[in-house]
């Protein structure tokens, strides 16, 4: 394939200055703390020695530009240096424990999203320019407004309050039912309980995705009924679908012509609101004490565990970037247009 | 042009926003009907409030009922005037940090767009890697660093909203720089800021207005999700996101009305600012999409 070689090579390269630039933001981010982080954790009684001790085990006795060095150098060989607490270990099992939880939320978050985006989005836009359903349109084009401007948490509690509370037929908190976790392969228990064929595990992991990553998946939505709808109205411009209605095709095949041909920039478009979605995650992770990255991030931080904090929103920009890159990748592998 | 006094241009622009007839009416008016009353009740709000919102005024989780309407919470406060005294909070962290993120953007980006070269690539570059970057995630790194206050927030949250404005300004100025009018403004001797300022900056007013809008209703979003994870407050001050958080402990035993209120505050404002948004743009691109 002419260009794709070359195009990668290129997106790589730009990726590294963004990464870059987006370590240091979060190096300088984490030195704006007023006075001393350590004091800060271990508390203004502690005996000097120790902090010290402390401060050394972190490198914060260092010059700035040196912690700065260590700091990306550590990056590149994969460490994110040791958490503050319970135990010393490494960030980046810390972050290992914890990432795939998310994931999973994410994952399916994602495919709720794009079914809800998809469905309203298409229909919405066809019906308008077939039928002339303004209407119908404009109620899609609202549920994309609501939607988007729902408050995670409230919306993660409304559903707690009438599957979990009222109904009870639902979990509300956790991932899975104690005691029923399997074996770890992957991390992500709906894939390790199939591996392993723990069907209980399965339907208990399923059960407790149910709630959060329908919140997730239908605040994310309306940002994808957008997309969906722009794209496909586009598409209903263009003289090819003209002279596609004129030879008469039904109208199914009319909509999924449209589809067709909106499907690559809609999924690139879906594929760069990734870094929405964890943004999202965050939250609906806190709603639901789901034990992933972002409930562990912002438990780290009330017991000012630096390291682990500073690790943690590195692993967040990192993996921003390899995705953004990844979907750029993709799309350039399918379009041949885009690749430069 | 003949002269008119302000008082005349405020008030046909007031008669053609409510008589005339232009696309997105319907987006704009549902939009400001739902935000009027919270600014209202904001700026009122020692007036309007029944009680004192950080004093417990009845029994400990009351459903709502008349002197409550809204109940009360799990400390006995009223949740009505909780939630009357909260929206200053996010108002006020909104507002600041917008304006913060606005006065920074777009100076930056009609700057960095009207010197062009080396300079302009490095700003464009570091401003598009903040701007991948998750906003929350980002807002949160800071607000925890900075410590809990309505100051703190509203920084943190500008932020992260700096490249958006600068995105938005620095595009249209690179176009709108090669144009002969501005070209014959600089033969003229006009003086750099004034072409940017007076020849450049009034084209990207409009689109602002439909960015500042959507922002807004975004930046709600934020300010709530920073209250409610309690990077924004602490105790007894009132916030619809802090407030959330505080109820979510007693919604297992079926105490719904702590949670459901002050979320409901913030869907209707987030709403309202999203609604005006996409009634300019409608009105701006002069037809529905």
């Amino acid at each position: 394939m002419p260009g794709l070689g070359r195009f990668i090579v290129a997106r790589v390269l730009l990726a590294i200055p963004t990464i870059l630039i987006l370590l240091t933001i979060v190096f300088i981010v984490m030195r704006l703390i007023p006075g001393n982080p350590i004091l800060a954790m271990v508390g203004m009684k502690a005996p000097p020695e120790y902090v010290e001790e402390l401060m050394h085990k972190a490198g914060l006795d260092k010059p700035l530009y040196i912690q700065y060095i260590d700091y990306l150098s550590g990056i590149f060989k994969g460490d994110l240096g040791r958490s503050l607490i319970w135990g010393r270990r490494p960030v980046i099992a810390e972050i290992m424990d914890h990432f795939p939880a998310t994931l999973e939320l994410t994952i399916f978050a994602f495919i709720i999203a794009v079914f809800l985006g998809t469905t309203t989005g298409v229909f919405g836009s066809s019906l308008r320019v077939i039928k002339g359903w303004h209407k119908f349109d404009s109620l899609m084009r609202i549920y994309g407004i609501i939607s988007w401007t729902l408050f995670i948490p409230w919306i993660g509690m409304l559903l707690q309050l009438i599957f979990g509370v009222w109904l009870r037929v639902l979990p509300v908190a956790g991932r899975i039912d104690p005691g029923l976790e399997p074996p770890r392969i992957t991390g992500l228990y709906v894939i390790d309980s199939i591996i392993t064929q723990r069907w209980d595990s399965l339907i208990s992991a399923l059960r407790h995705l149910v709630l959060p990553s329908i919140t997730l998946g239908l605040v994310i939505s309306g940002a994808f009924t957008r997309i969906v709808r722009n794209n496909m109205i586009e598409i209903f411009k263009q003289d090819f679908m003209m002279t596609y209605k004129a030879v008469g095709v039904s109208t199914w095949k009319f909509i999924s012509a449209a589809f067709r041909n909106a499907f690559i920039p809609i999924m690139t478009i879906m594929g760069l609101q990734f870094a929405y979605l964890l943004a999202g995650a965050v939250l609906t992770e806190t709603t639901f004490s789901w034990p992933g990255m972002g409930t562990f991030l912002v438990e780290r931080i009330t017991y000012a565990d630096y390291t682990t904090v500073q690790g943690t929103v590195v692993f967040f920009a990192i993996i921003v970037v390899t995705i953004n890159l990844i979907v750029d990748i993709i799309y350039a592998f399918i379009d041949p247009r885009i690749r430069y | 042009m003949p002269f008119k006094r302000p008082t005349f241009i405020v008030s046909s622009l007031i008669k053609t926003l409510f008589k005339g007839k232009y696309p997105g009416k319907t987006f704009l008016l549902v939009g400001l009907a739902l935000i009027l009353p919270i600014i209202l009740m904001a700026i009122f709000a020692p007036f309007i409030s029944p009680y004192d919102p950080t004093k417990s005024v009845g029994g400990p989780l009351r459903p709502p009922n008349s002197p409550h309407p809204f109940g009360t919470d799990n400390l006995g406060r009223d949740i009505l005037s909780r939630v009357i005294w909260g929206s200053r909070v996010v108002l006020a962290v909104v507002l600041l940090s917008t304006a913060l993120s606005a006065v920074v953007g777009v100076p930056l980006g009609l700057l960095s767009g009207y010197i062009g070269g080396k300079v302009d690539r490095v700003l464009a570059m570091i401003m598009d890697s903040m701007y991948a970057f998750p906003g929350l995630i980002l807002a949160i790194a800071l607000a925890s660093v900075l410590g809990p206050s309505i100051i703190n927030a509203a920084v943190a949250i500008a932020v992260v909203y700096i490249p958006i404005y600068f995105r938005m300004t620095r595009g249209p100025t690179l176009q709108i720089k090669e144009q002969a009018y501005v070209e014959s403004a600089y033969a003229a001797g006009a003086s750099s800021l004034r072409i940017m300022f007076k020849h450049i900056l009034p084209n990207v007013v409009p689109t602002l207005s439909v960015v500042l809008t959507l922002n807004m209703a975004d930046a709600i979003l934020t300010e709530a999700g920073l209250s409610f994870l309690g990077f924004v407050v602490v105790p007894p001050t009132p916030d619809w996101g802090f407030d959330l958080r505080a109820g979510q402990p007693f919604l297992p035993a079926g105490y719904w009305w702590p949670i459901t209120f002050p979320g409901f505050f913030i869907l209707l404002l987030s709403l309202g600012f999203g609604l005006i948004g996409e009634g300019l743009n409608d009105m701006l691109a002069g037809k529905e999409i």
